[in-house]
């Protein structure tokens, strides 16, 4: 296995963090003009680096692939034994190899995107900057050789995405969501670090990610702890299903699942490559990474816990998709239930389908995202697709890879055949594995056939808000004719990035199904599981084939029929939507579903009354008990004061008085020998040293 | 006692003539160092200062000091002396400019140095100095003796520490005078 | 000992004491600052006669530590701290008149008490 990949990707990790940091010093004309090409050479750089090192490590051997790690010894931990240390490094595997070209090919068209949308921002080389900073943060995660060094880079991308978020932080929007999406991710971190801490006392600080059989990596310490407790994987002890919960509450916050997703569609507010970025490549990717990294440890409890949260937030966010108005925001809640997908897929032991859809989702949601973005800057920042209709002919590019990005989302394919759009290949890996899912759970009764169910029902609401969307956008009657006919293409900065998007949206399905889940001898993804979990692979007993051909018969077609629906209803705009929505019943779930199912009003309500009535507790506490002793010390010290004032005045007084005044006198007098001419002070010495010696010779005469 | 001029090309020759050259030595030296408290323009005094240190160089040769005599020669004559022009140069619109001091002030200086001066030779002559002896003559020293050897040795040996010193005050000093001396924004 | 045609230890320190004298006067009638510094490098010489002439007729080469040299590299050191002297004052003094235009030390009283 040539070493050189480790090199390449310690390159391509690196090279993003130097410039970010030569941009964020670039203060002078020049560089400040060129941060976007700088960082955007630069990322591109990475880009190619990740890919050799992807193609060297498809040109070796199967039998010699394995994962290749570089452990420094970062802090020693002498109290768990002798060797014991926490490690920083770098680890190389399959899962890593398919994620590197991956987040820095997006991140390099994003950063191209930018250079197009950001033109004119007076803090135009921070956002590089910071986007620079964003992309080497996610991929710190991606090649995390330790649990401890991927929550260090798990912050940095929370703190970079509070920068990117609030990046307009004039604006009170920024300024809120930037705060949200931070605080939210504090939560979710806090259930990572119960979860980290369980695991770092069990194991004894062996935090090291990679499978191989000789380090002391986590998964076999954690195998030994476990056979010396008598426990094992499929009878695990109740710490190691709280420690993968815990763990998993930190993807829960990043990759915004119920119940902390309220933040992702508020950070819309942030600049419209940031949420392309955000929505794809990097930190709400990052959550379903961590699940993948950490998938050996979870229990079949903390497998239940993880397919529910998917399922709940898959189901709710396409239903608030399918009503929202604004054009990012039925993305962001797009993304929202694809994330749910993948968080099911996890959840449910689709563990390769899952980090497959991660992969094409990031594909054709980046590109939908820069879509929006054309389309917002050409209507003057007008987001309500009510303003919309008819901007197809005015932006031709835009509309192509709009119209291709949704049906990759919709899973498009010819059916019975493989000729299919990316989210085909890896939607339907998912929905099969959850309905194997739903079978072993079928002992829990409706429980089980919602795994069934949830999938499949949304796999056609999918295609439906997408359909929504782009008939409200491109298609009809221009119903805002001023907006109309100012629309135009987007330049090609941000077109350029948006074709590159749609085509491997297109080719991403097809070529990841060939090398990560097919493969001609082994598939790589598949190597990957093989590896973390030595002779377990949990998807085996989910007897795929059979429900593959179930998921491919019910959403294969389904997709043409919610698409059609979707584009019919709406290109005469919003009237047909208008009526269906008056039906009671209906009427009920719209108004939940437009209001967001009341999450921030029942955050808003919980945070804000406990505060009011801790506050009014405080507030009396405050003034009867502290002011009242408060006041009492005060008139003490008064009548105090008013006696050692007098005591001051006369005594004290007199006394500094007359010290001043004898003080002032002596000064008088020997100001007088400071002339402050130079030559006095040397005649003084001189006489002084003669003085001196005179008195030395005649003692010593006198003494002889 | 005369001297024929065969004579001096010897040893005992140069021996009769060393008197005569010390007192030659020592009156420009002395005579030269008065001068400068007796003239009233600066450029002369710097004059005369050149015959003094010229004459100390003189004093050092017949000390047996050559290598101080070529360093008085270079560093002071050469440097310092050069550097005080300089600076009268740069310090004066008028380098005859004459700053006249008080009479009474010339009066008490001549007092006080003539005082410090009879105090010094009172404190001479009253001290008992041994006789001079165990010098480094030239019958003492072992063969291949080299004064300037000698002294390059001790400065890297016995003496390092105030060598290091000295090396590390001159890279203070040439940083600080052209800190202060640079020109001010203003 | 012939104390005219013997040239001794009391020759070199009558000169250097004349020296000496004549750095302090110098000092104390010029007005003129580079005039004090020409007093001081008189002071200074008058030291280093002092040194070698002790080095010479009064220094016993008998002890293990010392090369017999101690006279002599003191005088080197002072010829060092004298060029080091003289351009510091010399910056002080270009400060100085651009201050005041002048180099007259009686203008410089600014700390008179």
């Amino acid at each position: 296995m040539p070493h050189s990949i480790i090199t390449l990707m310690l390159i391509a990790l690196l090279a993003p963090l130097v410039s970010s940091t030569v941009c964020i010093l670039a203060t002078r004309r020049l560089l400040f003009k060129g941060a976007g090409y700088l960082t955007t050479a630069v990322m591109a750089g990475a880009l190619a680096c990740s890919i050799i090192a992807l193609f060297t490590w498809l040109g070796t051997p199967v039998d010699q692939r394995h994962a290749l790690v570089l452990n420094i010894p970062w802090i020693p931990l002498p109290g768990f034994g002798p060797g014991h240390a926490l490690y920083l490094g770098i680890l190389a595997d399959p899962l890593t190899m398919a994620m590197m070209p991956m987040v820095t090919g997006i991140s390099t068209l994003v950063h191209i995107y930018s250079i197009g949308y950001m033109h004119g921002d007076k803090r135009y080389n921070l956002f590089f900057a910071y986007l620079s900073l964003f992309t080497f943060s996610m991929l710190g995660i991606v090649l995390a050789n330790s649990v401890i060094m991927l929550f260090v880079f798990w912050e940095l991308v929370g703190l970079t995405s509070y920068l990117l978020i609030g990046f307009w932080f004039e604006k009170r929007g920024p300024q809120l969501a930037c705060k949200k999406a931070f605080v939210m991710n504090r939560i979710g971190d806090a259930g990572f670090l119960v979860g980290f801490g369980i695991l770092f006392y069990k194991l004894g600080g062996a935090m090291l990610l990679p499978a191989t059989a000789d380090s002391g990596s986590m998964f076999n310490v954690l195998a030994n702890v476990l056979a010396a407790e008598g426990h094992s994987l499929a009878n695990p002890p109740l710490w190691l299903t709280v420690a993968g919960i815990g763990l998993f509450f930190g993807a829960i916050g990043k990759s915004a699942q119920f119940p902390l997703h309220t933040w992702l569609p508020d950070a819309m507010e942030g600049p419209t490559p940031v949420s392309s970025i955000v929505h794809s490549a990097t930190m709400v990717a990052a959550g379903v990474y961590l699940t993948g990294r950490i998938y050996p440890i979870l229990t079949p409890g903390a497998h239940l816990f993880i397919s529910t949260i998917g399922l709940v937030t898959l189901v709710m966010a396409a239903f608030m998709a399918m009503v929202m108005t604004d054009i990012k925001r039925v993305l962001a809640y797009s993304t929202l239930s694809q994330l749910g997908y993948m968080v099911l897929g996890m959840g449910v032991g689709a563990w390769t389908f899952a980090l497959f859809h991660l992969i094409t989702h990031a594909f054709f949601k980046c590109c939908l995202f820069q879509c929006s973005g054309s389309v917002i800057h050409a209507a003057h920042h007008q987001q309500d697709m009510r303003h919309y209709g008819g901007l197809g002919k005015k932006m031709p590019i835009t509309m192509a890879c709009y119209a291709i990005c949704t049906l990759a989302i919709a899973g498009a394919s010819i059916p019975f055949t493989t000729i299919a759009m990316s989210g085909f290949f890896s939607k339907d890996g998912i929905i099969a594995g959850s309905i194997s899912y739903g079978d072993v759970m079928a002992h829990a009764g409706y429980l089980g056939k919602l795994f069934w169910l949830g999938p499949i029902v949304i796999a056609y609401v999918t295609p439906f808000y997408m359909g929504r969307s782009f008939a409200l956008t491109f298609l009809g009657k221009p119903r805002d004719q001023h907006l109309h006919d100012h629309a135009h293409e987007a330049p090609l900065a941000m077109w350029f990035p948006q074709v590159c998007l749609a085509i491997m949206a297109i080719a991403s399905g097809y070529l990841g199904w060939k090398t990560l889940i097919l493969g001609s001898e082994a598939p790589m993804l598949a190597q990957g599981v093989a590896a973390i979990i030595p002779g377990e692979v949990i998807e085996a007993h989910h007897s795929h084939g059979m429900h593959m051909t179930h998921a491919l018969l019910l959403s294969g077609f389904g997709w043409i029929i919610a698409l059609g629906a979707g584009i019919l209803m709406y290109v005469p705009g919003m009237a047909i939507s208008s009526r269906i929505v008056k039906i009671p019943g209906v009427n009920l779930l719209y108004t939940w579903a437009l209001n967001k199912f009341y999450f921030d009003a029942l955050y808003d309500v919980f945070t804000v009354s406990m505060g009011k009535f801790v506050a009014v507790v405080c507030a009396a506490v405050d003034k009867y008990l502290v002011d009242g002793l408060v006041n009492l010390a005060g008139s003490t010290v008064r009548e105090i004061a008013m006696l050692s004032g007098k005591v001051d005045k006369h005594i004290v007084d007199g006394g500094v008085n007359g010290v001043a005044a004898m003080a002032q006198g002596a000064g008088d007098m020997l100001r007088s020998t400071q002339p402050g001419k130079i030559r006095i002070y040397v005649l003084m010495f001189f006489s002084s040293a003669a003085l001196v010696t005179l008195l030395v010779v005649i003692s010593a005469i006198a003494l002889r | 006692m005369t001297t024929t001029l065969a004579q001096l090309g010897t040893d005992a020759g140069l021996q009769q003539v060393a008197p005569l050259l010390f007192y030659a030595v020592a009156l420009v030296t002395v005579l030269s160092a008065w001068a400068i408290v007796l003239s009233q323009n600066i450029v002369r005094m710097a004059v005369y200062l050149l015959l003094t240190l010229t004459g100390v160089a003189g004093m050092y040769f017949m000390l047996d000091a050559e290598l101080l005599a070529a360093i008085q020669l270079i560093v002071y004559a050469g440097g310092t002396l050069i550097l005080i022009v300089f600076g009268v140069m740069l310090t004066s619109g008028n380098p005859f400019l004459k700053l006249r001091p008080k009479l009474w002030e010339v009066f008490v200086a001549v007092g006080l140095s003539l005082f410090i001066m009879g105090l010094l030779l009172f404190a001479k002559v009253t001290t008992h100095l041994p006789e001079p002896s165990a010098t480094i003559e030239e019958a003492n020293k072992p063969a291949g003796y080299d004064l300037v050897h000698e002294i390059g040795r001790g400065l890297l040996s016995v003496y390092l520490v105030p060598f290091e010193v000295a090396a590390v005050l001159l890279l203070v000093v040439m940083i600080g005078a052209a800190y202060m001396a640079r020109r001010r924004a203003t | 000992m012939n104390p005219v045609f013997d040239i001794s230890l009391h020759h070199f320190l009558i000169v250097s004491f004349a020296l000496a004298g004549a750095g302090v006067a110098t000092i104390l009638t010029k007005r003129n600052a580079i005039g004090i510094l020409i007093g001081v490098e008189l002071l200074l010489n008058a030291a280093g006669v002092n040194f070698i002439a002790f080095n010479k007729f009064l220094w016993h080469n008998t002890t293990s530590t010392s090369t017999g040299l101690d006279g002599m590299v003191f005088t080197i050191f002072i010829i060092v701290v004298a060029a080091a002297e003289a351009a510091v004052a010399l910056a002080i003094f270009l400060n100085f008149y651009n201050n005041f235009s002048t180099v007259d030390v009686e203008k410089a009283d600014e700390l008179k008490g």
